[in-house]
Formats: structure tokens, C-alpha cells, sequence
């Protein structure tokens, strides 16, 4: 799809992924399009760790999307709406797009049964940079009991364990499909159901869904009335690991390869340490990580549709729908009390719930109707209203054992622990809820001229109840005027078709609830009473605005064996609400949410779709796919240097917004530069020295995406295969940076040979004509170079990242006449396999899979920052495809 | 099919008529409150009026020479400051954050409820804030303060922050003189338990020692008024009973109900006095006399001896054992002490639920000395004098009990000490080094202000000697505190340029009280 980027959060089962649909125009809000099955909106959220009860940055778990609940077997087509002509009739939660989804719906005639299934193992092949082997664990070349390998040289003898390559495993996926659809008389129907299990090539990890869905239909005699009802429901389980610094990837690529991490538990239960008398200071084992540390959550989902449309006249009709759309997700994470991060506090469990539901209704007056022969005019309006409510409930405990450091008492579960020990803990719990409530209504006309020229004008205004009440309602016009130029030319056998479109749109975007309104907060300072909260959430906020401008082109040549369809877009949004964003404290307050920003959007999307090869005995299909966005922070206050999202910021780095930067900039350390732009060093030490301030290192965005798409059918062969091509785009590795200072990377080799790190000394003259060259030697090894950071965030940027992936390569046989013979309708065999090889420039596991964060993140989010992301597997699948009627 | 069509329509209309109702319903955070009764803001500013001080008081106490740590070579033992750190900017935080809107919604809700004791105490409270804030940091956030909507906020001089405390003395006067003929409302007297326990005429005595401190700033001033001074200090805090001290309830819940200072929060677990003001106490300077307040307040090495340690020389640990000097909760190390220690070993101001006096009878006895002394009336200054070494032996009597008390005798015999032989021959060094030594362990800001109008000279402060200064200090003496890093060195740089607040040497730029 050009246009729509997918930025997945892990390669892990379940993993979380942000839609992002021509790029970022939100700074801290929402950037994910609406999602609509059957014409109305489905909650995609996904659960945000700021409503635990401990309030955790959302880095060291991860939450499947809900989209995910959806059955890929019940969509019948997928429709894009990337422009803002999708909120004048789906509203304001549609401003960065809408994917309209449509679903399989019941067909006349005897049942249809339809049976599918893969079976598919997952692999992990993309890993880092392998352990040196050459330095022992150690520091300042002085062996010592840590897991730095600043250590003495190893010996031939030392054994070496090769802890990644024993950490994966091979992983089964299969999932079935089923669905019966047929109708008698007035009335239609479809029902289907669908399992997935999937194992985790991360031990212990692993996904299983289950869907069931049934749709009846209804279509009165005189074809008036139609009424369609559907009921989907959805379970799903997602079992986990933890991801981030005390996750276990970050702990498998620090761990000393001259220890054998699968030994990883002692006799009596507690975590075995790579040195015996340190507590429990010494970070976990990945594979302890794995195994006793515990995150799980499951999800019921609900969906109720009823749609009810009446045809008036011949040009006058009605339609309205009504849907419900529901979860509860529930889940815990578990850190046990021998882990490193919780040993102070005797181990931890938190527990969340969320419980959602969604209510919409729309409804719709169209009219159409031709006037002349060759001049048709339409006219819709309509009112639609939402109604959000989620729950948010979140409790922890710690102190699971009665405990001083080094005495664990033996737990070989957390499900053993008994109340006894539960209400000795220290527990902390929160409940948040949020309501959202829209109201719309919306008009449309159509004007068009013998299919030559269409003209269509929209409005639309929108309540929305996050804002104050003056900002609350809120107008956007839109209109767009296509145009076939082809029919004012001569018929050509060369250009078939050609139409031109251009169109302006404004929308609007609220808030997240509450953000007006600052409250107070308990205090527990003698009298005890309330003092208000960090944030100056202004009462004077209003909705943010973006106006689009498009203009685009359809051709076609050749008799449709070429077609393109190209577009150029420029967005720009002002009055940007910035969350939480540091200002002095001479408001009164820590933090403020202001509408302070501008940022442009600029971008041009290229779908070519060819047929190189067309016989009666073999058709060729190949597709282009380009997209290319550029943005823009025009304007962010000069009081806010630099704007960040403070979930994104691990370690000397994070996604920070400054003027003139792109909106997937990345802002880190850097060393202190003079004028000139040449490294300063401390004249004493002959060391760089660090610029406290975060300067803009790169950009995440990349140049272009080029999706290619390839398809053969000959006779009953069809063979596909789907290549996923990105040119540019920065990558900060800071599961390299992690690792350099850990001394565990070939950067780190060089330790032994003094250096004088280029550069001039901060010494008086550093920006005179005439500064001091630095002729200050270190050493690295006795100097603590490298483990002190001296390796700033700047050195770690991967510059344009180029990456091709081969997504999916699918061969498929028919066998209808075999299908036949032994009585059923049709049926095939396929062999896929998916992320096969992926050829980049990348120094890193995996380029498509980098995300500190996961995809609840506002703004741009973390993604592009990698920071010990688990890679995209590959996988090799089989399945059949089974029809057949009941006779 | 018309009837469709009109029902449609009466249903659409139906629903946008609703809506006003529907969409409001869900606007209101319902997870917090977005207003409170006033009541419930008042007890939280008085223990952040009281910790914003506390806490700069383990940088600002180095400055005043009155405690300093075990460590050598601390950037403001040198009269420096911590670079890219909010190390010195609890009160910037307390009064703008904690201190700021609230007061401002407590004094309108006051307002609205017709409470005038609210909003006497909020104009009340915010006048001694402000009056801190600007003794201390000098060019503060004043005329754009508490501005919601503004992005820049510009700084203004401290002149214009005196007439601002003014302004708020002559406010929470009119308010408290409203308050006349009727009794404080039942949660004000409530709320008031951790400070005045609603006793509105000890209110208007708080103000009016507030007017007396912020007109003595003016002292090197063409304008200043000794007679406006001495009559302030009169109508102000009388009594021991009337002192405006903060009370902490030290309750088992969390430590944030315990004082500042105690051993249960382990502040200040390093902390020791510094010999220049062990020497004021143990007869070096007055020479032969020792202050009865000396055993009061600390405890000596094991040899008996009370010692202090140099500003910037820190304690050796080659020091023999029983020559080491203790914290303030008792103990020769640098931590906080054990829970099942806790504050037994404590003293005074270190005692979990302590209070901490805002303000106190002695503190005003020598700006009334002083006033007098300036003006000619040496005689008036006398009295005064003795008055506030006796309210300080008074202070701790009946706000820190539990020691061995201060007999009459003891307290006569060392006025008579330390006090000339006739009024006439009182000097200025006589009353500011009884006042430094009455405010040690509270009065950081009011003797900083001191130390500055006087230029920190050993004229005064006998055997004051610094000689090692932070680097960028260019041998000059801290007069300012640099506002605080993170709200106005990251957010506000620009206004911060304007005033030279980037300037390597700004904490050393003069503030305008101190200048002639």
C-alpha cells in the first residue's frame, strides 16, 4: 500500500505495530488512521504502561494492538482512505486516515463450506554483532567480578558458549479456517471460525486467537429494506517476555560468553549468578529472564453490527448503523524475587485489566439523482455519535517473600504464593477511567457531468467532549474536483484512460481526555489535603488543525496492461498540541499542554501495476508501490529547545523535536564542539567532553519505500512473492552503544594502543584561529574509556539504512479437477515463506524491527531506535485451501 | 414514506438537542479533582513554605558558614554552585509549583466562600514566599508569574519583588482586619493546625513581622526607615507562643509527614557545623564564655570536645576516632541513622516531628537592634539586643524541648557576658553575631541577607575567613543562588540572558539590597 507504513514493534509473537498512514502529523498525539469495519470505527488501541499502577514508561513490555482480534479470513476488501476526505464522513478520529474495512457477507444458494489451513516454523536468523572472544570479563584490564569484558585476555582454554544461538528456538505456527456461507429465501448468512497458535522462537513465548463470527442479511421482496447483523467474537493470549534493560535480550547479548547461561537456577530455586557473592545485584540470566520472570495477557473481544438501510424512492435512501465494540484485556507481569531489578523489593506482580466498550451509530439521508442526461447530482446527509468508555484498573505488590537481600525463600512459581506472604507485601493500586463521547453531522453533494467532471463540496462539525466547552464544536470543509481528460482527447490505443483529481481539505484533531484540565493531586505532607499535579493542562486549548492539499492523477495504457495512479500531497498542521512538555516553572506548573507546534508534511505516492506477460497460458503480474514523505517541525516555541517524548529517551538518546528538524529526528549526545565543528578535550584528561545538551543526530524517515509485488499464473500454478524495498533513514543502534560500553564488540578491540582522540583542547583558544591540537595520549583499557561512555549516542547512528526484504514468497497449485473427481468444489496446496532473507547495511539484527517503545507511543514514537528489539523471524509454511457445497 | 423522512428528522434533531447535555457529561476528569476546598491546599503550603528552605539549606547553609559537609572541596563551601543541577532550587520549585497557583485558587475559592482568612493567609504566606525567593535569587519571575498562557517569562528586579511582599502585607492586613468581628471558619482552624491553629491575631503579628523584615532590606537605602522598622517589629510576634513555626505529625505512613531535617528523612546525614561557628559558642571568640547553646544543640567528640568542621577542608578520615565530629542525629558517620536508632540521638531542629520556625521572636528583637542602631538610638538597640538573646534561649525552651533546660542563671549570667558593659558602647558587631548565632539551624535566608548587606566582613563576623573560591567566582562571594537548572536553564533561556543569568559569574553579581 503506498503511503502506509507498518512499524512493528518486535519480532515477538503478538508484537504491537503502529499504522501510519503519509507520516507523522501529530507531535505527541495520536498518528494511527481510524479503523471502520462496516462502516464504523473499531477501537485499535493499544494498552499504554502509563496506567499501570507503577506508571511505567512503555518500554519493557509490549501489548498487542487490538486490530490484531480481527480474522484476516472474514475481509472481504480493504479500502485506504490516506487523505483527510475520510474525516468528513467518518469524523475527527479519521484525520490521519481511515482504513475501511469490508467483511465477508453471506451469498445465496446452497451452503458453501470452506476450509483452510497452514502449518509454519518461525526462526530467528538476524542477530547482532557477535561477543568478541578476545578480552575475559573484567575492568581496566583487571579481571573483576562483573559482566563488563574489560577484562585480561583469554586464555586458548577458556570455553566459549554460545549463549545466542542456545537462547532461540525453531517455533510452530498452525492455524485453521473455517466458514459456511449460503441463503434461502429473504435471508443470507455466513458464519466462520478461525484458531492460530503460534510459538514464540523466544523460549516461553507464544499467541493463540480464536474467532468465531456470524453475519445474516436480510433483503426484503421489493429489494427496499435491507438489514444485515453481525456477531464477532474474538479471544486472544499472548504470552511474553520482557523486552528493554532488564529484558532478556539486553541481558543474552550482555551476557559473558565464558559462562554458560542456560545454567541458569540454583537447587533451592533461587537465580544462580555468574559471581556467588554479590546479592542479587549481578542482572539476570536471559534465560532466568525467560523462564521465571512472567508476562501474559488475554483479550476477549466483541463486536456487534446492525446496519439498516431503506430505499425510499428510486434516489432517495436511508442507512443506518448501530455497533457495539468491546474488550476486556487483562494481564500481569511478574518479576521474581531473585530477578536483579526487583530483588530490593522482594519481587513484584502487577496486574492490569481494561475494559472497553465503543458504542457508534450513524446515520445517513443520500439522495442521487441524474437532472439531464448527462448531469447527476448527489446529496448525503447524515449524524453520527461515539460513545467511549474504558476502564483502566492496575494493581501491584511487592515484597512476595519475606526477604533480606541474599535470603530467598524458595518459590518455585508465583502462583504458589500464598496470602500469608501477599498481605505482607507493599501494594500500590490505580483505576483510571476515560470517557470520550463525538457527536457529528456531516453533508456532502456531488456534482457530476457525464462521468468528465466531478465536483464534490463537504462539511462536517464535530462535538467532541475532551475539549473545554468553547472549543468543543468545530467546522471543516473539504472539495475536490475530478476530471477525465481523455475524453476531450482522440481515442488512443496508447493512453486508455487519464483523469486528473485535485482536491483541498481541512480537519481538525481534539485531545486525549482530560488534557484540559489541570487536577489536584493527594499530598502526604502533615495535614495531608491536595496540591495540584506537574501539569498546566490549559483550558484555553483548541483543536488542532490540518489542511491538505492533493493533487493526483490516474492513467492507464496499453489496454490496462499499465495503469498508474500517482499523488502529491503537502499537509501542513498548526496549532499542534504538545503534551507535557517542560517549560519554565514561572507558570506555575512543571509541565504544560499548549497548541505551540506547526509541522509540514509533504509526500508523493506512486502505484504502477503492470502486466509484462499476458497469453492464454501464462499471466504476469508486477506492481509498484512508492512512497516518499518529508516532514517538517515548522515551529515549536524557542523557549522549548527541544520537545521529547520522555518514553523514548533510554540512554543518551531519545525522540526529540527541534525547529527545522523532521518529526522522526532523533536527538542525542554528542561531544562538545567549538565553532568550527572540531571534538573538544579536556586539557587534563586529554577525553572529549559531552555537550549536555541534545543536539538532533539523525532522522528515522526514510528517503522511500518500495514495495514490489509480483504475481504468475500459469494454468493452476500461481507463484507470488512480495519484495519490501526502503532506501535511507537513520537507525540509532543503541543495542550496539549498550554493548560497546560493555566491552563486548569488536569497536572495543582496540583497547591495548594508546589514542589521541582528534580534536582540540577546551583550553581558552578552542575557538580562536589558532586553537591547541590535542597530543594527549589515553589508554583505552587502563583509562575506562569505552565503559564510561565516552562512546557518545553520536557514534552510534546508522546512517541511511537501506534495506530489501523479501516479505513473502507463495507458490500455490489448484486442484480443481482433482476436487471434483472426489466431490468437492475446489481446492489447492501452497507452500509460503514469509521475511526469507532481507539484504541491508545495516550493522544491527534487524532494521524493520526497531522500537524502544511499543505502539501506544504518541507522535513518532520510538521506532527506528533500536534498543535490544527481538528480530523478525522467517518462516516457512504449508497449507491447503478445501471448498465444497452441501449438496 | 414522508412520515420516514419527518421521523428521521425529529430523530436527528432529538439527538443534536441532547447533545449539549451528552457530550458534557463526559468532559469532566473524573479521576482527580479539578477543585478543591481551600482547606485542603493549606496544609501542604505550609510544609513546602517550610522544606523549599529546608532543602537549600544544605547549600545555602555552607554559604552562611553555619554547616557544611564531611567531604572536601564542595562547589559551595568554595561559594560556587553545582553546574546543570536544581541543587539550590527547592525554594524556586516550592514557590512557583508547590506554592503558587494553590495559593492562588485557595485565595479565590476563599474569596467565593467569603472567607476573608483564606485569602489573609494566602497574601500572608505568599509575602514571606516571595520576600525569600528574591533574597535569595535576587532578579526573579515576578510580573509574568503564574501566567498560564505565556511560553517566556521575564524577569524583574528585586526592588519591584520588595514592593510586592509589601503589597501583599498590606492585603492579607486588610483581609485578617476583616476578620474583626468574626470567628475563623471551623476547617480554616482545622487546616491552621500545622502553623497558627486559626488564631487570626497571631496571624496579623506574622504579617506585620513579614512588613518589619522586607522594610529592613532597605537598610543601605536613602529610603530606609528605621522608625517604620522598630514600629512593625513592636506590633509583630511578642512571645515564644507567638512564633510562626511549621509542625510536622511524623505519622507512620509516609516520610514525607516527617521534618525536613530529621533523622527519619536522612537529609542530612553528613552534615556538621562549621568550626567558624563552633568558635562563636565555645569561648574562642568571646573569649572564656561558653553558650549555653552549644551543648543544647550538638554533641560533642568523644573526647568532650566540640568541634566543627572547615568549610571546604571537610574531615580527614586519618582524624583519630575520638576526635570525630557527629551529625545531627547524633551519630560520627555519614549516614542516616538505622530504623531502630531513629531520632532518640537527635536534637532540636533534627527531631522527626520538629518544627521549623519560619519566623521567630529573636530574628525580629535584632532587626529592631539593628534598626535602632542605624538610626542613633543606641539605647533602644541595647534593649533589643538582650530581648532577642533571651527570646532565642526562650525559642528552644518551649519549641525544643526534652534536653536539659536553660536555667534563669545560666541565661543572665550569659547575657551579661556577651553585652557591654553600657548601652552606649554597643556595636554592630554585637548584634549581628548574636543574631547569627539565634538563627543557626532556621534563619538561612534571613542571615544570608545579613552576610551581604555587611559583605561577609570578619569586621562583624569575627574570625570569618574564606580564601578558596569556585573557579568562575573570580575570588568574589556568592550574592545570588542561579535560579533553578531545569525550569529556567533548559526552558526559559532567553529571559534568563536578559538579566546576565548565563554569565559564568552571575551568582556573583550583587543583588540590589546589598548595594549602596
Amino acid at each position: 500500500m503506498a503511503g502506509a507504513t507498518v512499524n512493528t514493534t518486535s519480532g515477538a509473537p503478538g508484537a504491537s505495530s503502529a499504522l501510519v498512514l503519509r507520516g507523522f502529523n501529530s507531535l505527541s498525539g495520536n498518528n494511527s488512521p481510524l479503523i471502520v469495519i462496516d462502516g464504523l470505527s473499531i477501537n485499535n488501541g493499544t494498552f499504554s504502561q502509563g496506567f499501570t499502577a507503577s506508571n511505567s514508561s512503555n518500554r519493557d513490555n509490549d501489548f498487542s494492538n487490538r486490530l490484531s482480534d480481527i480474522n484476516p479470513n472474514d475481509i472481504e476488501s480493504i479500502t485506504v482512505l490516506k487523505g483527510p476526505e475520510a474525516t468528513a464522513l467518518y469524523g475527527i478520529d479519521a484525520g490521519s486516515g481511515a482504513i475501511i474495512i469490508k467483511t465477508k457477507k453471506g451469498q445465496a444458494g446452497k451452503p458453501k463450506v470452506s476450509y483452510s489451513n497452514f502449518f509454519r516454523i518461525d526462526q530467528t536468523y538476524l542477530f547482532p554483532e557477535p561477543t568478541q572472544t578476545v578480552y575475559g570479563t573484567g575492568s581496566l584490564g583487571i579481571p573483576s567480578q562483573t559482566r563488563l569484558m574489560f577484562g585480561p585476555k583469554l586464555s586458548a582454554e577458556t570455553p566459549i558458549y554460545d549463549n545466542v544461538g542456545n537462547f532461540f528456538q525453531d517455533a510452530l505456527t498452525q492455524q485453521h479456517n473455517i466458514g459456511i456461507n449460503g441463503g434461502m429465501n429473504q435471508f443470507t448468512y455466513r458464519i466462520s471460525g478461525s484458531t492460530v497458535n503460534q510459538d514464540g522462537t523466544i523460549p516461553n513465548t507464544g499467541y493463540d486467537r480464536y474467532n468465531a463470527r456470524a453475519t445474516v442479511s436480510y433483503n426484503s421482496p421489493d429489494k427496499k429494506l435491507t438489514v444485515s447483523g453481525t456477531w464477532a467474537y474474538a479471544y486472544s493470549f499472548n504470552k511474553k517476555a520482557l523486552r528493554g534493560s532488564s529484558g532478556f535480550l539486553s541481558s543474552l547479548y550482555y551476557w559473558p560468553v565464558t559462562d554458560d547461561a542456560r545454567n541458569y537456577e540454583r537447587s533451592d530455586g533461587t537465580r544462580r549468578r555468574f559471581f556467588d557473592n554479590d546479592g542479587f545485584a549481578e542482572p539476570d540470566s536471559p534465560f532466568w529472564s525467560v523462564n521465571k520472570n512472567k508476562s501474559e495477557d488475554y483479550t476477549y473481544r466483541r463486536n456487534y453490527n446492525l446496519s439498516v438501510r431503506y430505499q425510499l424512492t428510486d434516489w432517495l435512501n436511508i442507512d443506518t448503523k448501530l455497533s457495539y465494540d468491546g474488550y476486556n484485556n487483562s494481564g500481569f507481569t511478574f518479576y521474581h524475587p531473585s530477578s536483579n531489578d526487583f530483588f530490593g523489593v522482594g519481587g513484584q506482580i502487577e496486574d492490569y485489566a481494561v475494559n472497553y466498550r465503543g458504542l457508534s451509530g450513524v446515520a445517513i439521508l443520500g439522495a442521487n439523482k441524474k437532472i439531464t442526461p448527462k448531469i447527476t447530482m448527489g446529496l448525503r446527509l447524515g449524524t453520527a455519535v461515539d460513545d467511549f468508555r474504558t476502564d483502566f484498573f492496575s494493581k501491584r505488590g511487592q515484597r512476595l517473600v519475606r526477604q533480606a537481600v541474599g535470603d530467598v525463600d524458595f518459590l518455585p512459581d508465583f502462583r504458589t504464593i500464598t496470602p500469608n506472604t501477599y498481605s505482607d507485601s507493599r501494594t500500590l493500586g490505580r483505576d483510571t477511567l476515560r470517557l470520550r463521547r463525538l457527536q457529528g453531522v456531516f453533508g456532502e453533494y456531488t456534482f457530476s457531468y457525464d462521468k468528465f467532471l466531478t465536483l464534490t463540496l463537504s462539511g462536517r462539525n464535530d462535538w467532541t467532549s475532551t475539549l473545554p466547552v468553547n472549543a468543543r464544536s468545530f467546522f471543516y470543509p473539504a472539495a475536490s474536483l475530478a476530471f477525465m481528460f481523455t475524453d476531450l482527447l482522440p481515442k488512443s490505443k496508447i493512453l486508455n484512460y487519464g483523469k486528473l483529481r485535485a482536491s483541498v481539505a481541512e480537519t481538525a484533531k481534539d485531545i486525549s481526555p482530560y488534557q484540559s484540565q489541570s487536577v489536584f493531586s493527594r499530598q502526604q505532607t502533615s495535614g495531608l489535603g491536595f496540591a495540584y499535579g506537574f501539569t498546566n493542562n490549559n483550558p484555553t486549548i483548541v483543536p488542532e488543525r490540518q489542511n491538505t492539499f492533493e493533487l493526483g492523477t490516474e492513467l492507464e495504457f496499453f489496454n490496462k496492461r499499465i495503469s498508474l495512479d500517482a499523488t502529491y500531497y503537502n499537509t501542513k498542521n498548526t496549532g499542534q498540541i504538545v503534551s507535557n512538555t517542560r517549560l519554565s516553572y514561572g507558570t506555575g506548573f512543571i509541565l504544560a499542554t499548549l497548541n505551540v507546534a506547526d509541522v509540514q508534511n509533504k509526500g508523493v505516492e506512486i502505484m504502477l501495476n503492470t502486466q509484462p506477460i499476458k497469453t492464454s497460458r501464462l499471466v504476469w503480474n508486477l506492481g509498484f508501490n512508492f512512497s516518499k514523505t518529508t516532514n517538517v517541525v515548522r515551529n515549536i516555541p524557542s523557549s522549548i529547545p527541544e520537545y521529547y517524548n520522555s518514553d523514548t529517551w533510554v540512554s543518551g538518546f531519545r525522540n526529540g523535536l527541534v525547529v527545522d528538524g523532521p518529526t522522526t529526528a532523533i536527538t542525542g549526545q554528542d561531544y562538545l564542539r567549538n565553532s568550527k565543528g572540531q571534538i573538544l578535550i579536556d586539557p587534563g584528561t586529554g577525553f572529549p567532553q559531552v555537550n549536555s545538551l541534545y543536539q538532533l543526530l539523525g532522522d528515522r524517515n526514510p528517503d522511500f519505500n518500495l514495495g514490489v509485488n509480483n504475481k504468475v499464473v500459469s494454468g493452476d500454478f500461481t507463484f507470488s512473492f512480495l519484495l519490501d524495498i526502503r532506501r535511507g533513514g537513520d537507525i540509532l543502534n543503541g543495542t550496539d552503544y549498550s554493548r560497546a560500553t560493555q566491552g563486548q564488540t569488536t569497536r572495543t578491540l582496540d583497547r591495548e594502543k594508546p589514542i589521541i582522540v582528534p580534536g582540540v583542547l577546551n583550553d581558552g583558544l578552542q575557538d580562536t584561529d589558532n586553537p591547541t591540537l590535542n597530543t594527549i595520549q589515553i589508554y583505552p583499557q587502563f583509562q575506562s574509556y569505552f565503559q564510561d561512555g565516552r562512546l557518545y549516542a553520536a557514534n552510534f547512528v546508522e546512517r541511511d539504512v537501506n534495506w530489501l526484504r523479501l516479505r513473502e514468497v507463495s507458490l500455490r497449485y489448484n486442484l480443481k479437477s482433482f476436487a471434483k473427481r472426489i466431490g468437492f468444489e475446489n481446492m489447492g496446496v501452497f507452500v509460503t515463506g514469509t521475511d526469507l532473507f532481507i539484504l541491508t547495511n545495516y550493522s544491527g539484527a534487524d532494521p524493520t524491527a526497531t522500537n524502544t517503545n511499543n505502539a501506544s507511543t504518541g507522535g513518532s514514537g520510538g521506532f527506528g531506535i533500536d534498543w535490544f528489539s527481538p528480530s523478525t523471524p522467517r518462516g516457512f509454511a504449508a497449507g491447503i485451501t478445501l471448498d465444497f457445497k452441501v449438496k | 414514506m414522508k412520515k420516514i423522512l419527518i421521523y428521521t428528522l425529529l430523530l436527528t434533531f432529538g439527538l443534536l438537542s441532547s447533545c449539549t447535555n451528552y457530550i458534557d457529561e463526559a468532559f469532566k476528569n473524573p479521576n482527580a479533582p479539578t477543585e478543591v476546598a481551600p482547606s485542603e491546599l493549606l496544609p501542604a503550603m505550609y510544609a513546602n513554605l517550610a522544606s523549599g528552605i529546608q532543602f537549600d539549606s544544605r547549600f545555602l547553609g555552607r554559604y552562611d558558614q553555619y554547616w557544611t559537609i564531611t567531604a572536601s572541596s564542595g562547589s559551595w563551601d568554595r561559594f560556587g554552585y553545582d553546574i546543570g543541577s536544581d541543587n539550590g532550587g527547592e525554594k524556586w520549585r516550592n514557590h512557583y509549583f508547590t506554592l503558587g497557583q494553590n495559593t492562588i485558587f485557595m485565595m479565590n475559592a476563599g474569596r467565593k466562600e467569603g472567607k476573608d482568612e483564606y485569602v489573609g493567609a494566602g497574601h500572608a504566606l505568599f509575602a514571606l514566599s516571595w520576600l525569600q525567593l528574591t533574597d535569595y535569587h535576587g532578579d526573579v519571575i515576578l510580573k509574568q508569574a503564574f501566567d498560564r498562557e505565556r511560553l517566556i517569562f521575564e524577569y524583574d528586579s528585586q526592588e519591584d519583588a520588595y514592593k510586592r511582599v509589601e503589597m501583599h502585607c498590606d492585603s492579607a492586613e486588610f483581609y485578617f482586619n476583616r476578620m474583626a468581628s468574626k470567628a475563623p471558619a471551623a476547617d480554616f482552624v482545622e487546616a491552621d493546625k500545622w502553623f497558627y491553629g486559626g488564631n487570626i491575631t497571631k496571624w496579623k503579628k506574622f504579617v506585620a513581622g513579614v512588613r518589619a523584615k522586607v522594610l529592613h532590606r532597605y537598610s543601605l537605602k536613602s529610603t530606609y526607615k528605621p522608625d517604620e522598622v522598630i514600629k512593625n517589629v513592636d506590633a509583630a510576634l511578642a512571645s515564644a507562643d507567638d512564633e510562626a513555626m511549621v509542625k510536622y505529625n511524623n505519622g507512620p505512613v509516609a516520610a514525607a509527614d516527617a521534618n525536613v531535617f530529621s533523622a527519619r528523612r536522612g537529609n542530612l546525614p553528613a552534615y556538621r557545623p562549621t568550626d567558624f561557628f563552633i568558635r562563636l559558642l565555645d569561648g574562642s571568640v568571646y573569649t572564656g564564655v561558653r553558650d549555653p547553646r552549644l551543648a543544647y544543640l550538638f554533641t560533642p567528640s568523644t573526647d568532650g570536645t566540640f568541634r566543627g568542621v572547615t568549610l571546604n577542608l571537610g574531615e580527614s578520615t586519618a582524624l583519630p576516632a575520638n576526635r570525630r565530629t557527629f551529625n545531627f542525629y547524633g551519630q560520627a558517620v555519614n549516614t542516616a541513622p538505622a530504623t531502630n536508632v531513629g531520632d532518640a540521638l537527635a536534637r532540636t531542629f533534627f527531631k522527626n516531628d520538629a518544627k521549623f520556625p519560619l519566623m521567630t521572636v529573636a530574628e525580629l528583637q535584632f532587626i529592631k537592634a539593628e534598626a535602632a542602631f542605624l538610626k542613633g538610638d543606641k539605647v533602644t538597640a541595647f534593649n533589643a539586643f538582650q530581648r532577642g538573646i533571651r527570646a532565642s534561649f526562650d525559642m528552644f525552651t518551649t519549641h525544643y524541648t526534652g534536653y536539659t533546660a536553660f536555667t534563669p542563671t545560666q541565661v543572665t549570667t550569659y547575657i551579661a557576658a556577651v553585652s557591654p558593659k553600657v548601652a552606649t558602647d554597643i556595636t554592630i558587631k554585637d548584634i549581628m553575631v548574636q543574631k547569627y548565632i539565634a538563627l543557626w539551624g532556621y534563619g538561612f535566608d534571613e542571615t544570608w541577607v545579613d552576610l551581604r548587606r555587611y559583605q561577609y566582613s570578619p569586621d562583624v563576623y569575627p574570625t570569618w575567613n574564606v580564601t578558596t573560591f569556585f573557579p568562575d567566582n573570580s575570588s568574589r562571594y556568592a550574592q545570588r543562588v542561579r535560579p533553578r537548572y531545569n525550569s529556567e536553564y533548559l526552558w526559559n533561556i532567553d529571559a534568563l540572558k536578559k538579566v546576565k543569568g548565563l554569565d559564568l559569574d552571575y551568582h556573583t553579581i550583587p543583588v540590589w539590597f546589598s548595594q549602596k
